[in-house]
């Protein structure tokens, strides 16, 4: 099994959510353009399959119609994956003078 | 109070989708609703519903796995192109027409099991694999409809081939697919594993009387489907009903063996084309006639002891 990768996309995602728990579309709103309603859904579920967050149904009210929302929050794996991606960023990034 | 916004694509569309699309569709869905319900005015809502619409199918189409989809295409393509050889290498050859018959329903039978295989599970897509089979092989003339007489001919003659052949399709793909086991589906696994009891018992029977096991065997499709037609019209509602009363397998499996000489007189009638032709091969080749029955009453054993209990036949009758 390939090890779980993390796209920049997915980056942004995950420090979204680290700030609480949010539903895709407030995802696009507050990414200022970098998260596309097109897109954030399928981002979302390909990063639920890697592990790195999960999701729930909204309780609905009684009587209430429509769909319940769906509100994503980063598991464990998922702020780690972070960590290790900014510790590597860090290691990675060109020394002074270099 | 008004349907919510896409509720109407979210029906129609979801049977059809793969889980990973699933995914994508029922959040994106609700937040479409919760963000239409939350404009200010018509025409922001009307703005937000299209704005949503075109993020779901931009959503869908980028869920879907090319490597799935490719191996589906490939699968169905390869199935189609081979039940069209095999119709057309059969007409040519002047076959038997239930040879000329198993060689149209073996693709479409088979599409199902094929997609399966490859990973499509829910028993709606198999059925439409199969249909897209059946409708290539029309189309390319495998079915032998592209003799002359007109668009019109063709399409009548289309549709009810269509008519005829797709149940075998959707029954295979009910047994193929891992839908929840539901009562329509142990009846057609009971019916499938009648006609395939009796089509062996059939098939080898013959052996010893000078026919050739490959012939027996290229015949399968023919004799599987019209043992469960046969079962379907003369033993299953006795079944059912006896279903019931009875909910043990061996008792139903006796009932089904006291009602299959109806199948036999119906599978003879067939056979002989009147009664009486029934009758004098009866009087005339006794013992023939008797080990032709073997196959339907095994067929019809395996029927009755395959179906379901009759907590889920009572299900059935009230349509729960």
């Amino acid at each position: 099994m390939s090890p779980p990768t993390l796209p920049q996309r997915e980056r942004l995602v995950l420090e979204l959510l680290l700030d609480g728990p949010d539903f895709g579309l407030n995802l696009v709103a507050r990414s200022d353009g970098a998260l596309k309603r097109g897109t954030v859904y399928v981002t979302l579920g390909r990063m639920e399959r890697k592990g790195f967050i999960t999701s729930e149904q909204e309780p609905q009210a009684p009587g209430a119609i429509g769909l319940p929302r769906r509100i994503y929050r980063v598991t464990s794996l998922g702020k780690r994956a972070l960590r290790a991606w900014a510790t590597l960023a860090r290691a990675l990034a060109p020394e002074p003078g270099t | 109070m008004s349907r919510p916004a896409g509720t109407r694509l979210w029906r129609l569309v979801r049977p059809w989708l793969p889980t990973v699309s699933v995914d994508v569709l029922d959040p994106a869905v609700a937040d479409l609703q919760y963000e239409a319900d939350h404009a200010l005015s018509a025409a922001d809502r009307r703005r937000v519903i299209l704005r949503g619409y075109v993020a779901i199918v931009r959503g869908l189409v980028l869920s879907i796995e090319p490597g799935e989809a490719i191996r589906t295409a490939a699968a169905l393509f390869a199935l189609s192109g081979m039940g069209t050889l095999l119709v057309t290498t059969a007409r040519a050859a002047r076959v038997d027409g239930r040879l000329l018959n198993s060689a149209i329903l073996a693709p479409v039978m088979l599409a199902p099991v094929i997609l399966r295989m490859l990973g499509t599970m829910a028993s709606s897509r198999l059925f439409v694999g199969s249909v897209i089979v059946m409708l290539t092989m029309l189309l390319t003339g495998g079915v032998g409809l592209n003799a002359p007489g007109g668009v019109w001919i063709f399409l009548r003659h289309a549709v009810v081939a269509l008519i005829l052949f797709a149940p075998m399709g959707a029954a295979a793909a009910l047994v193929a697919g891992t839908d929840q086991e539901g009562l329509p589906k142990r009846v057609v696994m009971a019916l499938s594993v009648g006609s395939g009891v009796a089509t062996a018992a059939l098939v080898l029977a013959r052996w010893p009387q000078g026919e050739p096991l490959s012939i027996g065997l290229a015949m399968t499709p023919f004799y599987v489907v019209l043992f469960a037609v046969l079962f379907t019209l003369t033993l299953l509602p006795s079944l059912l009903v006896a279903r019931l009363f009875v909910a043990r397998p061996a008792v139903l499996a006796i009932v089904g063996l006291g009602c299959s000489p109806v199948t036999l007189i119906a599978g003879a009638y067939l056979d002989h084309g009147t009664i009486r032709a029934c009758l004098d091969s009866l009087r005339n080749t006794p013992i023939s006639f008797a080990a032709w029955s073997v196959p339907f009453m095994m067929g019809a054993i395996a029927v009755g002891w395959r179906l379901p209990t009759s907590g889920s036949s009572h299900k059935l009758f009230h349509g729960s």
